[in-house]
């Protein structure tokens, strides 16, 4: 008995018929549920993928909100230096003030505004927190830039009060000597530069938590739309999708930008 | 541990901001540091990146030697929507590469934004076979 031999045509077709017949049973059942995708028997991947979805965006949504609080810290921690900063400075003009008068009077007033300051720098220090974390105040600050917390970014903290980092001692002897007033003098410029350093690794810590968090922003709005499609998934419709989108982008600026930019980028040098 | 580099005659690699070219021996070379490292083998360049994945892989790849990779976020976040718009099942994929970014960690991201390309070519592929089933059907039927 002689096989039946089916041409490559009509073996496409048979094929097609069962989809088709395939593709009714599912229509009917999405018909009758309004979801494409509406068990697990149905596509078990997208399914427990959409499922899991709301998890994820839920956990980058709690990483956004340490993020945003990190940020907050930093920016407490940095105002505080800068009105800390003012102080030094305001202080630095009473030691040129001093300099200029040998009146042991004056010197003494002087002095006393002197240490009055003094008192306020370890105040501002001390009302630098939010949120119970003061950076000026010796705490820690982690704040963790992805889901399973294999990236965190530690900002170390600093003990900034006229005892600690600034160093800069009470006025002596009412400044009736001058190496007192030279003293203080060199103790407000090196405070000066400890302030400046701690700001900039401040600033710079700042950046790089507010890039991430835009980014994180940015990715849970497009994990969003992909969460609302993905139930929908159909690799016929996503190929087809996908060509016109090809075709699409060559001519969008986008295609264009990349270019341009790799023209700026050491991809230039490889050609 | 440094990432250890073998070099056949004459292939190139992207170290940092530099092209490094091979002379005419193998080298095995020893890398150490933090500087982006790109193999010949991996790179991307823009007249190459002709699909959707692609373009992504080659926003990833100018975040990777881009001296500030912010430059590059927005390139690549209207890529990504274009994508998972158009195929919503490569969206695990591309949660990876968006994780391995966000961690900072390039060259994790690098890869899984090939294994997005991969999975792109499976779905263009499917749709090309379905375009040449279809043409096949009709010359079946004209031959009949």
């Amino acid at each position: 008995m002689s096989d039946i031999v089916l041409s490559p045509g009509v073996r496409a077709n048979l094929l097609q018929l069962q989809q088709t017949s395939d593709l009714i049973n599912r229509t009917q059942n999405r018909l009758s549920a309004g979801k494409r995708v509406n068990s697990a028997l149905d596509n078990p991947i997208n399914f427990f993928t959409a499922q899991g979805l709301s998890v994820r965006a839920n956990d980058l949504n709690a990483l956004l909100d340490s993020m945003s609080s990190g940020i907050s810290t930093i920016q407490a921690a940095n105002n505080g230096i800068s009105a800390i900063t003012k102080l030094v400075q305001s202080a630095q003009a009473l030691v040129s003030q001093a300099r200029q008068t040998a009146d042991t009077g004056v010197l003494a007033t002087l002095s006393s505004q002197f240490d009055d300051i003094r008192t306020q720098i370890d105040q501002l220090s001390a009302d630098s927190g939010f949120n119970g974390i003061n950076l000026l105040g010796g705490n820690d600050l982690t704040i963790t830039l992805n889901e399973d917390a294999s990236s965190t970014i530690v900002v170390g903290s600093y003990t900034d009060t006229t005892a600690g980092d600034l160093a800069i001692t009470a006025a002596a002897n009412n400044w009736a000597v001058t190496t007192d007033i030279d003293t203080a003098a060199s103790e407000l410029s090196a405070a000066l530069v400890t302030l400046r350093s701690q700001s900039q690794a401040l600033s710079s810590n700042l950046t790089t938590v507010q890039v991430r968090q835009d980014f994180t922003k940015a990715m849970i709005n497009t994990l969003t739309v992909g969460a609302d499609n993905l139930t929908l998934a159909d690799s016929n419709e996503e190929g087809a999708n996908l060509l016109a989108l090809q075709t699409r982008q060559q001519l969008s600026t986008t295609a264009l930008s990349l270019a341009a930019q790799a023209d700026q980028n050491v991809l230039r040098l490889f050609r | 541990m440094g990432l250890k580099v073998e070099l056949k005659p004459g292939e190139r690699l992207i170290l940092g901001e530099c092209l490094v070219t091979n002379g005419t021996q193998r080298t095995r070379l020893l890398i150490e540091g933090q500087a982006p490292i790109l193999r010949e083998k991996d790179i991307m360049l823009p007249a190459q990146a002709d699909t959707p994945a692609k373009r992504i892989y080659l926003a990833v790849q100018l975040m990777y030697t881009a001296r500030d990779p912010r430059n590059h976020h927005d390139a690549y976040f209207s890529l990504m929507r274009d994508l998972v718009q158009a195929a919503p099942s490569a969206w695990p994929h591309m949660v990876a590469v968006g994780n391995h970014i966000l961690a900072g960690d390039m060259y994790k991201a690098l890869k899984s934004a090939k294994a997005l390309i991969a999975h792109e070519k499976e779905l263009l592929d499917h749709a090309t076979r379905g375009a040449n089933l279809r043409r096949g059907r009709q010359q079946d039927r004209k031959s009949a």
